[in-house]
């Protein structure tokens, strides 16, 4: 264990040889012996993302299970600071992304990303996506057990995989550490449920599932699977999709329309006939890495609680299984973050938890291992930087795409919408409403479903009507959404 | 359903209404909003819906503008 003020070793995921292969590349792009199309589709796959401005891009870090500490805090926030106007934003897929990079400046920034091991590689594009987990799996008394390792070995498992990178659409995995699915399986093209069955760790799988604008749910490929073979699960969906997937049409080149072109049961041999070929070679063997060294930092008791203490701690602090320490909540508007609340918050983690923090899959923060004597300490300390705002997991915590902001393909300003919901909710006539407590919203710039309207009980997407000759903006309405078989849209 | 993007948060505050008078006891948000009869949604919304656009809903929130849809290839899917 290492001592409570050293830093963690957190994994590393970056490779400096992805960084000159995009250096490379970018240079031949730029004597033209690269096409555009080449290029843009090679640079995705290494989190290079073209803007709706012109020569303006968006860098997108992976963080597998959205899981960082300090070091990896301070990497991010230099790279904020001087190529992205001081700002980040969480993603719902426990990324950092950053806005407004210029290409001329994306080879420095990748560089100083790498050194703290943290990695653009399929960020973006035809790609295996960052795999997400439920942020309290390790601390949760619901969670069968901490899903952490998994989503980690998945990772690598699957980061430089020769098909990762060239899969016919984007590919993404989570893992839930019990069945209520918080990390949203269910619409992932592979979900992975925690379950202990008999004495023995292993998972529930869920396969194709998916948003945009055709939704589907997904199928139980099974109902348990040891834990040591879901690398070979993984293997062979990811095998059945590099081979079947639509390379023709990118509307209709997901996962789930492998599903729906097979039907379950074809769908069902072809995992079959994929399994046996990845089990008779021995391939996707899951590695897990080493336990954790990190421990928890001793008590912080500095006086008397301040003014909104008891408020913040029945809204924002989640008691863990482990006995005498709280995982606590801090709630960012929209996921923005900025550099010097990243440097701040590497710290606060240092001094408070146990090193590292957590990047929820709904654009929040979780610091986990608080000793539960610290709690008005970190309640001061968060309150300093702006980080102890009400109202996590309520209506005023609305989740969105980037909207018409900085994406191509947005219709209307998704994130904009959302700050007037969260400022109407505060009138009068509306604040005491019990509604807001219990309500989630999340909004799309257009049909795509990146703000994931489908699992809210208000979700809302973006579009167009036409009144007249007048183009006006409009939102569709979608009730009570959700990830289980009752969820509507 | 939808909705002109400047009466949206007005939406919500009916929506939200509508749940607090409408819900049977310890009922979820989620499960209430999809029991909840679409008739009963719009009949709460009312003008929000029906009513006309103003001028000012021709803009986007935030926007002093005239609304334009532009949108060109996504690089989601490249």
């Amino acid at each position: 264990m290492s001592s409570p003020s050293s830093q963690p070793h957190l994994p590393r995921f970056s490779d400096p040889k992805d960084i000159d292969d995009f250096v490379q590349k970018l240079e031949a792009f730029e004597r033209g012996e690269l096409g555009p199309d080449q290029f843009r589709a090679f640079r995705l796959t290494r989190g290079v993302y073209g803007q709706r401005q012109d020569d303006e891009q968006m860098i997108r870090v992976k963080i597998p299970a959205g899981l960082i500490g300090k070091e990896q805090l301070e990497a991010l926030a230099d790279v904020g600071d001087t190529y992205a106007r001081g700002l980040g934003h969480l993603t719902t897929r426990q990324n950092v992304q950053f806005h407004f990079v210029k290409m001329k400046e994306a080879e420095a920034a990748l560089r100083r990303l790498d050194q703290a091991g943290l990695t653009t590689r399929e960020a973006c594009g035809n790609a295996v996506r960052t795999v997400t987990a439920c942020e309290v799996a390790e601390v949760c008394g619901g969670a069968a057990f901490d899903v952490t390792p998994y989503a980690e070995a998945l990772t690598r498992l699957f980061l430089r995989h020769p098909m990762s990178g060239s899969l016919p659409r984007k590919f993404k995995t989570a893992f839930s550490g019990c069945a209520k699915d918080c990390a949203f399986g269910a619409i992932n093209d592979v979900g992975f449920i925690a379950e202990v069955r008999d004495g023995r760790r292993g998972f529930k799988v869920l396969a194709a599932g998916g948003l945009s604008t055709t939704p589907q749910a997904a199928i139980t490929l099974h109902d348990f699977v040891p834990a040591e073979e879901i690398g070979r699960v993984g293997e062979a969906i990811l095998r059945l999709f590099f081979h079947m997937g639509n390379r023709e049409n990118k509307h209709r080149a997901r996962l789930k329309y492998v599903l729906r072109k097979l039907g379950e049961q074809g769908f069902r041999d072809a995992y079959a006939r994929h399994r046996a070929d990845v089990d008779a070679e021995a391939a996707g063997e899951l590695k897990l890495p080493a336990a954790p060294d990190r421990a928890p930092a001793p008590p912080v008791v500095d006086g008397a609680p301040s003014p909104g203490y008891l408020a913040w701690r029945a809204a924002s602090v989640v008691d863990q299984k482990q006995d005498g320490y709280a995982a606590v909540y801090a709630r960012l508007f929209l996921g923005d973050i900025t550099t010097a609340q990243m440097r701040a918050l590497g710290d606060v983690i240092t001094r408070f938890g146990d090193g590292t923090v957590r990047l929820t899959i709904d654009q929040n923060l979780l610091i986990p291992w608080v000793d539960a004597r610290s709690l008005p300490a970190l309640h001061r300390a968060l309150d300093a930087l702006g980080l102890a705002r009400l109202g996590i997991h309520t209506a005023h915590d609305v989740t969105s795409c980037p909207g018409a902001s900085s994406c191509n393909l947005a219709v209307t300003s998704s994130r904009t919408l959302a700050g007037a919901i969260s400022e109407r909710l505060e009138q009068p006539d509306a604040r005491d409403l019990s509604a807001i407590a219990a309500t989630t919203i999340k909004i799309s710039g257009c049909p795509n479903s990146c703000g994931q309207h489908h699992v809210a009980d208000l979700g809302f997407h973006g579009g167009a009507k036409h009144v007249g000759p007048v183009t006006v903006p409009v939102y569709q309405l979608h009730l009570g959404g959700g990830v289980g078989p009752d969820g509507r849209s | 359903m939808k909705i002109l993007a400047r009466r949206v948060p007005d939406a919500v505050v009916l929506l939200m209404r509508l749940y607090d008078s409408d819900r049977q006891e310890g009922e979820a948000a989620s499960a209430f909003f999809r029991r909840i009869d679409p008739k009963r949604v719009t009949a709460t919304l009312g003008e929000l819906v029906t009513a006309a656009p103003a001028d000012g809903d021709r803009f986007d929130i935030g926007e002093t503008q005239g609304f334009q849809v532009e949108t060109k290839d996504g690089e989601c899917a490249a």
